[in-house]
């Protein structure tokens, strides 16, 4: 009798199937559950993406919220760790194209790549360098800072978040063809100024 | 090293790194590792690299998970109410037409029955008709258009709200 029991038992709910249901039922304790594991990562994806800390804090804020209101959209088939940082790097595209368009010097227009392309340095340390505390890690930092964000972006969620091309290609709605060659290209732009600096270091 | 060979070798250190190569050509490529100091510092530069990529840390303001749980539960409340307020509006609109519909179907068969009275009784049909109009029709008509103003006004209200 126990056996029959068992064999009738529902499967158990995946994690993903649960974040889903909490999301539909707009479960207050389950998103804060969530803001609590992902907080660092998103606000580090969105350094990296954007290359500087100011209204990082702001954006994050109104990325949570678009959780809650758009939480009936997420697909538990997926892990939601894409499915968080698409919204992210919606928000922040937005983010930038609300602030080129006040501004008269910057012409409004052009895809969310193009935008995150042209960000100009922002003329004082990355937040990169500014969290370098040796030598050395200045040196990787200021590497770091100076990587195109799109390179930079791609690095993080291959590396560090370890996404499948597949789960960065749905990130970036890009094709995998173009996330392939911007992880190649990042890191070879990555090596490459890391060399670079090396060698004026030791020739300085 | 010709350089078109020492290119592929790039790339495939990229695709390993990636963990985007098939183990045959992570073999391939930890054999010619294993004879190239050139590639071999190559690997080891692209591995810091990845490091740094790794080693950035960053501080977070500790307010900020609180103020983000506390904005989120604000909100969820708000869209609570905004569902709740939906729904008692479609009750609402729901009851209106049921009344009128109600209204509608109750004059016309008064009318018709009061047509066929006056038929059937040699009288004229006019004050029976003027009776419908006044003692059911009107009164009906009365008592759903209440529903309806509350609906229109508590929609009013929420947008006063809203706009402030």
């Amino acid at each position: 009798m126990p056996a029959a029991a068992m064999t009738f038992m529902p499967p158990a709910e995946t994690e993903s199937e649960r974040i889903a249901r909490g999301l539909r039922e707009r479960d207050i304790e389950l998103l804060g559950g969530l803001v609590e594991q992902y907080q660092v990562r998103l606000v580090r994806y969105l350094i990296h993406l954007l290359g500087r800390r100011e209204q990082v804090e702001d954006l994050v804020q109104e990325i949570w919220l678009r959780v809650l209101e758009r939480g009936w959209q997420y697909d538990s088939r997926l892990r939601f760790e894409p499915w968080l940082f698409a919204i992210a790097r919606h928000l922040a595209v937005d983010l930038l194209r609300r602030r080129d368009s006040r501004s008269l010097a910057t012409a409004p227009g052009g895809g969310g790549d193009a935008l995150l392309a042209r960000r100009p340095s922002p003329g004082y340390p990355s937040p990169f360098e500014a969290a370098a505390r040796t030598e050395d890690a200045a040196r990787l930092a200021s590497c770091l800072g100076a990587l195109g964000p799109l390179y930079r972006e791609a690095l993080l969620l291959r590396f560090q978040e370890e996404m499948s091309l597949q789960e960065i290609a749905r990130v970036v709605e890009a094709p995998v063809s173009t996330v392939s060659s911007r992880i190649y290209r990042g890191l070879a732009a990555l090596r490459a100024e890391l060399e670079r600096n090396e060698n004026a270091h030791r020739r300085s | 090293m010709r350089t078109d060979v020492h290119e592929q070798v790039r790339a495939s250190m990229a695709r390993c790194l990636a963990r985007d190569a098939a183990p045959e050509e992570q073999r391939r490529l930890a054999e010619h590792l294993a004879g190239c100091a050139e590639c071999r510092r190559e690997m080891e530069l692209s591995r810091r690299a990845l490091r740094a990529l790794g080693g950035f840390s960053f501080a977070l303001d500790p307010a900020l998970t609180p103020r983000v749980q506390a904005a989120l539960a604000r909100r969820a409340r708000e869209l609570e109410n905004e569902r709740a307020d939906r729904k008692q509006r479609r009750r609402l609109r729901v009851g209106f037409v049921a009344a009128v519909l109600m209204t509608a179907a109750g004059s016309l068969a008064a009318w018709l029955a009061a047509g066929w009275f006056a038929g059937t009784h040699h009288v004229s049909p006019l004050p029976l008709h003027a009776g419908v109009l006044i003692f059911w029709t009107l009164p009906s008509l009365c008592a759903a258009l209440p529903l309806l103003l509350s609906d229109l006004l508590g929609g009013a209200a929420r947008g006063k709200e809203l706009a402030s």
